[in-house]
């Protein structure tokens, strides 16, 4: 087991890989009640075609959306949901671009909730019978998002920014794209990415972490798994946008617009985490509440509430889609197009950005849940908990934030438009 | 954890000293009767409040000041319980030895001059900034349609009975709206001063004086006359039920269900009604969840959710509009619970009593909880556990008697037949 004091936080962070190649992160708080866990297996809605038995193979969108449904089955005894829940424990489960989550959050039993978490998330039951049943429920969770504004404009956005990378198709996948799913294509996505080898567990909260350890280990000792090296095709996805500008029609009052920025990160030298900051540093400067352009356009009457600022991670790309909501779309476009080809950063808004960003992680550290969404999101994008979080923050400064500025190409931009029904 | 109430003059002042946390949260609660009319304008007062103030005049020199305030969080909403509103700003930041040593006087400073010294000159509220406020509500109210979950509960209530308290809708109204102004709204304010219960929670890790002595020196109410009234409300009869249907254009349908409960005593309000609920509705083991949801894969989302001041629950399901007619006798089968077990109970019980067994995880629940005790005579959590523990299947079955079904609204989604 090996420990990492959280530089400057008061934290410790215990972690281990066991001979399974499984992962362990622990992160203590001995001052509340409650405990907080998560198995996350590396694969998402993000659906890479991967090689099965020396061939690429390619499943429906959507599958792993599926797939968390349907470990919530189970061939003998208690189902998760009843099993938690007589426990009075919280259970749930969590599908995004690049990892399946389950969790169980609960004052009481962690032995018992942690041995069954593993043994449930490791023994998959499909059968026919149960994954057609599953096509419906799914269905009307489709359907759901499909009535949200928010939720359109933005995967909308995603499939027009991206040309061949799978991330460009949103995570539930499409009615069309669930109705196809099989249980050999459930059965063949599980044993490829829920092998332990791409898995970790994540918690945080009440716990004695070599305990927690200790219980996990003599879990796996007798599990078998298959030898598996996971091997994903690669994706050349160019610096340019797969559509510049779309305007589609909805239930909405008035135009819902996202403009998003396709930024190629290849070219830069610096460390990703730390640059990620920088932009996202830059982009809320620019366009935030603090910012003149929000000020200007609020006093102007052409905008009356803030931009929303959403942003995705590819290797090769970081993308930032500011949405907002307007009649005077078009004037306001402008004046983001404007505030990018001339972007002035001076040295006190970097520092303002930077005590936000030191505030920001211990505000995460005070609620076990967020926590420990926040070290799964560091593993899943940077596979690193960042013990040295508060150094990389106070390292950063005007004169690197100025050469990032040298480099950067902005250019490549998706406009996307919702406009009300006629 | 230590709680302490002290008695002000005008407010009472709730200190609970813990060392939990690495932040410290100061929540001020206005309490008052709820009213219609005043909806709209006590929404746009809790928003103006917290977009400026006189030093700070605009929101951008704001938005500033609580970033160089290590990003102090700031945030303020209107809930309803029974016949009472409570309008909260929440103030959360740092401890002083993440941050320096100034900062609990500098955001008890902040926090004071968003209350105290609005943005208002000659008894009128900035022009330019009311202006921002009001288009912003304006948006809001017009884009409720947008949330159709909200809006299809929203509507169900509304179309109930438009006079119940409960179905009065915090996004405000439009007709309203457009009669505030920067005058009304600074009387207004005054008033909210005047009449209002005021209570303050402080959690956190501090020196106790220091913080009496800051908000004896900076929170200061000349005058104060509360206004008293009873905050649950109570059923005695119901009427027919409602059957309406409505459609918009949209993919999915929404079926929402309102029950009232009739002559509800307080322990069956604190104990007997939610858990009723979870039995129903509330969880993944709950009837309404197995058999519209995994039987029969009707819907994603279907739950039940009370509002026990109100004596109120609800059912909310979004479902395909061919499958109504399935939907709703399956659901009005489970309404009146039948044949239940100990084990649902069991379940509801432990679910219940681990909410109050964590509250003290998490700052906003140590003053929901202590807000529950000032406001309502709440039970203390050693009760609240030692209560949920004496409920048993008669007493659910009593109050299964006492369900009137007074609302069935189905928001019919049209998408799907034009295509």
């Amino acid at each position: 087991m090996k420990t990492n004091k959280i530089n400057f936080y008061n934290e410790l962070i215990y972690s281990e890989t066991l001979d399974n190649g499984l992962e362990i992160i622990i992160l203590p708080n001995k001052n509340i009640e409650d405990t907080f866990v998560t198995f996350t297996a590396r694969y998402g809605g993000c659906n890479f075609r991967f090689k099965l038995n020396n061939k690429y193979m390619k499943v429906p969108n959507g599958i792993a959306h599926f797939l968390e449904h349907k470990m919530f089955e189970q061939k003998d005894g208690m189902d998760p949901f009843s099993f938690y829940n007589l426990n009075g424990t919280y259970c749930n489960a969590f599908t995004n671009y690049y990892n399946t989550s389950y969790i169980f959050a609960g004052n009481k039993n962690f032995d018992e909730n942690l041995i069954y978490l593993l043994n449930f998330v490791q023994s998959p039951y499909f059968t026919d019978e149960n994954v057609e049943k599953e096509k419906g429920i799914i269905t009307q969770e489709l359907m759901m998002y499909d009535d949200m504004p928010d939720n359109i404009i933005f995967e909308k956005t995603i499939f027009n920014v991206f040309n061949k990378h799978p991330i460009k198709y949103s995570v539930g996948g499409t009615v069309e794209d669930i109705v196809k799913i099989t249980k050999e294509d459930l059965y063949n996505c599980y044993k490829t990415f829920y092998n332990p080898k791409n898995m970790f567990i994540i918690i945080t909260g009440n716990v004695d972490p070599s305990h927690a350890i200790d219980l996990i280990k003599n879990n796996q000792k007798y599990k078998k798994f298959e030898n598996i090296n996971i091997k994903l095709e690669e994706i050349d996805e160019e610096d340019s946008v797969s559509v510049k500008s779309q305007i589609i029609k909805h239930n909405v009052t008035i135009p819902y617009v996202a403009y998003a920025v396709k930024i190629p990160i290849s070219e830069f030298k610096i460390e990703r985490k730390k640059l990620n900051l920088y932009l996202s540093d830059i982009i809320n400067i620019l366009f935030d509440e603090t910012s003149l352009l929000y000020e200007n356009l609020k006093n102007n009457g052409l905008l009356e509430t803030p931009i929303d600022i959403d942003t995705i991670d590819t290797d090769k790309h970081k993308v930032f889609i500011l949405s907002f909501k307007s009649n005077e779309y078009k004037k306001i476009i402008e004046e983001i197009d404007k505030t990018l080809e001339n972007i002035q950063i001076i040295k006190e808004d970097l520092e303002r950005k930077k005590k936000v960003n030191i505030s920001n992680i211990l505000f995460m550290f005070d609620d076990i849940s967020n926590t420990n969404k926040m070290i799964l999101n560091n593993m899943i994008l940077y596979n690193n908990v960042f013990t040295n979080i508060y150094d990389i923050i106070k390292d950063m400064n005007i004169k690197e934030l100025e050469e990032i500025l040298t480099k950067i190409n902005l250019k490549n931009k998706s406009l996307l438009v919702i406009e009300k029904q006629d | 954890m230590e709680y302490e109430k002290i008695e002000k003059q005008n407010y009472n002042l709730h200190i609970i000293k813990t060392d939990k946390f690495k932040t410290t949260t100061i929540s001020v609660n206005f309490v008052d009767k709820i009213k219609k009319e005043e909806i709209t304008i006590r929404k746009f007062l809790f928003q103006i409040l917290c977009s400026t103030s006189l030093k700070y005049n605009t929101n951008r020199l704001f938005e500033i000041k609580l970033e160089d305030l290590y990003s102090l969080s700031l945030g303020h909403s209107n809930i309803k319980f029974g016949n009472l509103i409570n309008s909260y700003i929440d103030i959360k930041f740092l401890n002083e030895e993440y941050s320096d040593e100034n900062l609990l006087g500098n955001s008890i400073d902040l926090l004071c001059e968003l209350i105290f010294n609005p943005n208002v000159k000659n008894n009128k509220f900035d022009s330019k900034n009311f202006e921002i406020i009001k288009d912003k509500l304006n948006l809001i109210i017009e884009s409720q349609k947008e949330n159709t979950q909200k809006y299809a509960l929203n509507r169900s209530l509304e179309l109930m009975d438009e006079n119940d308290p409960v179905s009065y809708n915090l996004w405000g109204y439009k007709e309203d709206l457009n009669k505030i102004n920067e005058e009304n709204l600074y009387e207004y304010y005054k008033k909210v001063l005047k009449t209002n219960k005021i209570d303050i929670f402080v959690v956190g890790n501090f020196n106790k004086e220091k913080i009496i002595s800051l908000f004896e020196k900076k929170f200061i109410l000349n005058d104060n006359n509360k206004n008293e009234f009873e905050p649950f409300i109570t059923y005695k009869k119901s009427l027919k039920t409602k059957v309406i249907e409505e459609s918009i254009n949209l993919q999915q349908s929404k079926l929402s269900i309102i029950c009232k409960v009739l002559n509800l005593n307080l322990f069956e309000r604190r104990y007997v009604l939610p858990i009723y609920t979870s039995i129903l509705g509330g969880n993944s083991s709950s009837r309404l969840f197995i058999n519209v949801r995994e039987k029969n894969s009707l819907a994603y989302t279907v739950s039940a959710s009370s509002k026990a001041p109100n004596s109120i629950f609800m059912i909310y399901s979004g479902i395909d509009a061919d499958d109504y007619d399935e939907a709703l006798k399956l659901i009005k089968k489970e309404i009146i619970l039948k044949n239940i077990k100990e084990e649902e109970l069991e379940i509801a019980k432990k679910e219940l009593i681990s909410a109050v067994e964590v509250l003290n995880d998490n700052p906003s629940n140590i003053i929901n909880y202590y807000f529950g005790i000032e406001v309502f005579k709440s039970d203390s959590s050693n009760l609240k556990i030692e209560n949920y523990k004496k409920v048993t299947i008669k007493d659910l079955e009593k109050l299964s008697h006492k369900i009137k079904i007074a609302m069935i609204y189905f928001l019919k989604g049209l998408s799907n037949e034009n295509e």
